[in-house]
């Protein structure tokens, strides 16, 4: 019984987040869904606590299972957003293409522009007064997190 | 993970995704056999709870492995902080991201999600199904531009 109340709070948390982007377009996709993913989670915790009680198996599996679906589904979307293989994947769903339609659909330059403004809504990067871009405070904080997981995993790709 | 960083193994994405799966279904088929001697139905929700734990795990090492590894917003980034986000810093950045858009076309050829009949590029069965998959993903979050 309690998977059900799982997969409902999913339900409940996919469509309120699909009906708020709609409302509010320019809102963070990622910040939303997990406001609304955590207030569903915490309604989910008290069904579930109510019905099995508070120190039960019934409520960690389904706040584990919960959790776990959540994270898939923030990956699916912002993987669909910025992932150049889901991208391509996407543009071609439309229509077969040659290599030329390909490089002019998913041009270099594109690519770069696009990420630079998402960088500068996330507030990752800032625009210098010579037009060029800066990282900001989190921005440089970002880079040395990633930098540190790099030497973790022991960076050897350039692609 | 962290004995395997030195190899090869581990720099590459697909090996990388192989070897969290792998681990899943030893955890899997190990609970299973443990289900089998001590079937309870606390022990049963236990068990989901360990998989899902792995799951979100696995998961989030993905991730984090992606963004850290082959992320083209951490080269844009690191351009800038380098103060290289200029003309010629985007020309080489352009560059980086038609490479990358050739290698990731490679890499969904060789995947068999797409193929390539006289220079046409087509979604084969699978490949369809997952980007029709995607596309219900994007417009559920409404998104309006990708890329």
């Amino acid at each position: 019984m309690w998977i059900i109340y799982v997969f409902l709070a999913l339900a409940l948390s996919i469509l309120l987040h699909s009906i708020i982007v709609r409302y509010y377009s320019s809102i963070s996709r990622l910040t939303s869904f997990l406001v609304i993913g955590c207030a569903v989670c915490a309604l989910l915790a008290i069904v579930v606590s109510a019905k099995y009680g508070l120190i039960s198996f019934q409520l960690l599996a389904s706040l584990l299972t919960y959790a776990f679906f959540s994270e898939l589904y923030i990956f699916l979307f912002s993987s669909a957003l910025t992932s150049i293989s889901m991208n391509l994947l996407v543009k071609l769903r439309n229509k077969s293409m040659n290599t030329e339609e390909i490089e002019k659909v998913y041009d270099g330059r594109l690519m770069v522009e696009k990420r630079i403004i998402r960088l500068q809504t996330t507030g990752l990067l800032e625009t210098t007064k010579d037009g060029g871009f800066l990282p900001t405070k989190r921005g440089l904080q970002l880079i040395s997190f990633l930098e540190y997981l790099e030497k973790l995993f022991k960076n050897t790709i350039n692609v | 993970m962290l004995i395997f960083r030195n190899s090869h193994f581990a720099h590459i994405e697909s090996k990388v995704l192989i070897y969290h799966i792998f681990s899943v279904i030893i955890l899997s088929v190990s609970l299973l056999l443990f289900l089998f001697f001590n079937h309870t139905e606390n022990h049963f929700l236990a068990s989901i709870a360990c998989i899902f734990a792995h799951g979100i795990y696995s998961l989030t090492f993905l991730e984090l492995w992606t963004l850290a590894q082959i992320s083209y917003s951490k080269d844009i980034i690191l351009a800038a902080r380098d103060q290289q986000l200029n003309r010629q810093g985007i020309v080489y950045l352009v560059k980086v991201g038609d490479k990358k858009r050739k290698a990731r076309l490679q890499a969904l050829l060789s995947s068999g999600l797409v193929d390539c009949k006289k220079g046409n590029w087509f979604l084969t069965r699978r490949g369809r199904f997952l980007a029709s998959f995607l596309n219900f993903i994007l417009w559920l979050v409404s998104f309006k531009s990708v890329g």
